[in-house]
């Protein structure tokens, strides 16, 4: 007897009322087109509990008025799992108590790949849960074809069987409507694999230890007990004991399970002749012809990836100086209007600062993940993985870790945020620690600056020295990502072993609704989980800036007043004055003092302390803050800025204190430094702990320490 | 004779997969659609030769040639 037509009679969940669905399907089998069709835009989007798996959860609405939670589970192969996304599926569906396990599944298969995609299906039918299979057809795929295809597929597995579009939308009434009938009537269990022998022996060993399982539960906890966070560490050392005395060996089995599988349902396709399904190989072939090539695809990625860089850089600077601008001039009209008060500055140096310090990376995020959607979405990012793998691999990345890198030239924040396609938790990690190495667009204020001061504005032969030296940062920036990553890489232990296999799904249109969504939720994320933390930061800063010990500041403006009369200043001198020496006398000031023995071997003085206090919020917060320290009013004029620098006298010696030493010193300090509140915050998010940050930022600060040590001394022994 | 395994066969070359030399891989692999019996094409390596670039099937599939070398043809 055919194993697979056994079916079971036992009725299943129809007495339980079905709430929650599970959205199931491999990966590029259109399961993210068919959640935004049956969802829509209420979605929330948050991880799976304990691990940084993206889950969206959204409703259906029925036509009664009922409404459903339908739970989208990340792209998946097999419930024998090979990576962290599959891990959290295997893990809910062992475990009936976990807060995820749904009612019911909506299993999403491609009709053009219909024989990869039943074999995860027929694991969940051995879960025992009810089920809806939705065939997603590929355009071509021709009518009757795919009726003889779910009749086939309705008659084998004794369950509805729905066609769909999710590109053109079509097929979802249908689908709904056999919904309801699921909720309505329930469906009986069809068991579909017949374990073996010693699989049986497995299955009571696990389910006299865990009760309440179906016996495919307990088959996959005999192979996986290991590393599932719902079995106590008691039950760990029983099963692992007693599984080895049955004699039980789980790879073997796992192998043995996979081709019983697979070798039940294929002779049912063989009588299928199904014209003009293959999807859309041949133009796929002669694209990857180009785009795969081993001297042509490096070269076509490089064009790509400069256009996305040019385009955060470029396109996104017009927004942020409406941001910028709309912030001001909001900040402008509170001071206008508002009594001149603490709560005055409060709003609009702490609260308003501070939100536009959120409010300004919206550009660069929402036009980063809209370039990297549509790459994603054609299928384009495989291909640069399988490209640039080897290359990557020897730095401890993943091809997929190029796109972060380079991206972090604009804004280390919506690249980090873009690690999260990097399936492999080491190799996402180290990406992440590494990735704000690389000099991002708020660096250049400083590096002008700077190197405006240090370096000479003459052409050596085509070069322009200054275009050199900018050229020179960067390539640092680089080389420091680079090796960190490699020493990362020796360092860090991994429990998953570099592999890669990996799906070259066929070029497709991408479907802009799925795009926007994409673009819309990491925005979201940002303004939420991020913003907080930028948001609290600020204020903390402002502060820090604003206030001093006792009446300190009253003092100091008294003061200042008293040596602006003497010098005979006009109005606007003598506020500048009285600013620069309330910034002196505030926390910050006071920090930057308390920093001076540490940061005077590298050449800074407690100004360029402050600086570097203040420069958290922001880097290019570095110029205005100099601007200040040095009562220069205007912060456009960077000329005068320079000028300034190289006029200030240290009051002992009466030498200069901005020296080319310092000048290289600090420019170091620049390139290497976490000094970004903000991209800090995007990594607590991302690896879900305070750990990495502060990792992060000590590890870096520390080379930067390290470096600009060494530039400044040996400036002054071979100066 | 020692059997061939994938990475020794030439671009655009065919062969039909026989077996795994690895458990742990081999689930990897079937769970994928690499199975025993199936046609495999080399389509292309990448410069060095270390990431194969192989058609499953009509499946376009990227694969390690330090994995590659556990499947073994006819």
């Amino acid at each position: 007897m055919h194993p697979a037509e056994v079916a079971d009679n036992q009725p299943s969940n129809s007495s339980t009322q079905i709430k929650k669905i599970a959205l199931l399907g491999n990966p590029n089998s259109g399961k993210t087109s068919v959640f935004n069709q049956l969802t829509g835009m209420r979605q929330k989007v948050g991880n799976f509990p304990g691990v940084t798996v993206e889950k969206k959860t959204g409703h259906i609405r029925l036509s009664a008025g009922k409404e459903l939670t339908l739970i989208d589970f990340p792209g998946t192969y097999s419930l024998h799992p090979n990576s962290a996304d599959e891990k959290v599926v295997v893990s809910t569906f062992c475990d009936p108590h976990s807060p995820d396990f749904p009612d019911a599944i909506v299993y999403v298969a491609d009709i053009t790949q219909l024989e990869q995609h039943l074999l995860f299906f027929t694991q969940l039918l051995d879960l025992g849960l009810p089920m809806i299979l939705a065939l997603n057809m590929s355009d071509q795929a021709d009518v009757q074809g795919a009726q003889k295809v779910s009749k086939m597929l309705e008659r084998r597995f004794r369950l509805p069987v729905v066609s769909i579009s999710a590109r053109q939308g079509s097929g979802f009434d249908d689908l709904k409507k056999n919904l309801e009938a699921l909720v309505a009537e329930g469906q009986d269990f069809f068991r579909y694999y017949r374990p073996e022998e010693i699989e049986k022996k497995a299955i009571e060993i696990v389910q006299g230890c865990i009760p309440g399982l179906k016996d495919y539960q307990a088959l996959l906890i005999a192979h996986h007990f290991a590393w599932l966070p719902s079995v106590s560490k008691e039950k760990k050392d029983f099963l692992r004991k007693e599984l080895a005395e049955a004699g039980f060996q789980s790879l073997h089995q796992q192998v043995q399970e996979t081709m019983q599988r697979y070798n039940y349902y294929t002779p049912w396709m063989q009588d299928l002749h199904l014209i003009g399904m293959d999807g859309n190989t041949s133009t796929t072939t002669r694209l990857d012809r180009l785009l795969t090539h081993r001297w042509f695809g490096p070269v076509v990625f490089a064009l790509l990836m400069f256009l996305v860089f040019q385009a955060i850089f470029s396109w996104a600077s017009v927004p942020m100086d409406w941001i910028d601008a709309g912030m001001g001039g909001l900040s402008g009209w509170f001071q206008d209007t508002l009594p001149d008060a603490w709560y005055t500055d409060l709003l609009t140096e702490g609260i308003l600062a501070g939100l536009g310090g959120v409010l300004i990376f919206i550009p660069q995020i929402a036009i980063l993940f809209f370039l990297i959607a549509i790459l994603e979405e054609v299928g384009y990012m495989a291909r640069a993985v399988f490209l640039f793998d080897r290359l990557m691999q020897r730095f401890g990345l993943n091809g997929r870790s190029i796109v972060a890198l380079i991206s972090g030239g604009a804004c280390a924040i919506p690249a980090i945020m873009s690690t999260r396609t990097i399936s492999n938790p080491k190799e996402r990690l180290i990406t992440i620690l590494v990735t704000p190495f690389i000099s991002c667009s708020a660096r250049i204020p400083v590096y002008t600056v700077l190197i405006g001061f240090v370096v000479p504005s003459v052409t050596v032969g085509i070069f322009n020295l200054q275009g050199l030296a900018f050229m020179g940062l960067y390539l640092l920036g680089i080389i420091a990502a680079l090796g960190a990553a490699f020493v990362f890489k020796k360092v860090m232990k991994s429990n998953e072993p570099g592999f890669l296999l990996m799906e070259l799904p066929v070029y497709r249109w991408p479907v802009m609704r799925n795009i926007f969504i994409t673009v819309f939720e990491k925005v979201k994320t940002f303004v939420l989980e991020a913003g907080k933390i930028i948001f609290a930061i600020s204020i903390v800063l402002w502060f820090l800036a604003s206030y001093g010990p006792g009446n300190s500041l009253e003092m100091a403006e008294q003061e200042a007043v008293i040596t602006a009369q003497e010098k005979g200043f006009d109005e606007s001198e003598t506020a500048d004055l009285i600013a620069s020496s309330q910034l002196e006398n505030s926390y910050a000031g006071r920090m930057g003092k308390v920093m001076e023995p540490v940061i005077e071997p590298l050449g800074f003085d407690w100004k360029m302390g402050i600086a570097i206090v203040t420069s958290f919020a922001a880097r290019e917060v570095f110029v205005s803050t100099m601007a200040t320290i040095y009562s220069i009013g205007s912060v456009e004029n960077e000329g005068k800025i320079i000028d300034r620098l190289s006029a200030e006298k240290d009051p002992v010696t009466g030498q200069a204190v901005y020296t080319p030493a310092t000048a290289f010193s600090l420019l170091i300090f620049y390139v290497f430094a976490m000094q970004c509140m903000s991209t800090l915050a995007v990594v607590k998010r991302e690896t879900r702990s305070w750990k990495w940050p502060i990792f992060q930022f000590v590890f870096m600060t520390g080379l930067a320490w390290l470096a600009s040590l060494i530039v400044y001394q040996s400036f002054l022994f071979f100066g | 004779m020692r059997a061939i395994s994938l990475p020794d066969i030439a671009t655009r070359q065919k062969g039909v997969i026989d077996r795994f030399t690895d458990d742990r891989l081999a689930v990897k692999m079937m769970s994928m659609g690499v199975f025993p019996g199936r046609t495999v094409e080399m389509v292309r390596k990448t410069s060095f030769g270390d990431t194969l670039y192989i058609l499953v099937d009509k499946r376009a599939l990227a694969i390690r040639k330090k994995e590659a070398a556990c499947i073994l043809l006819k």
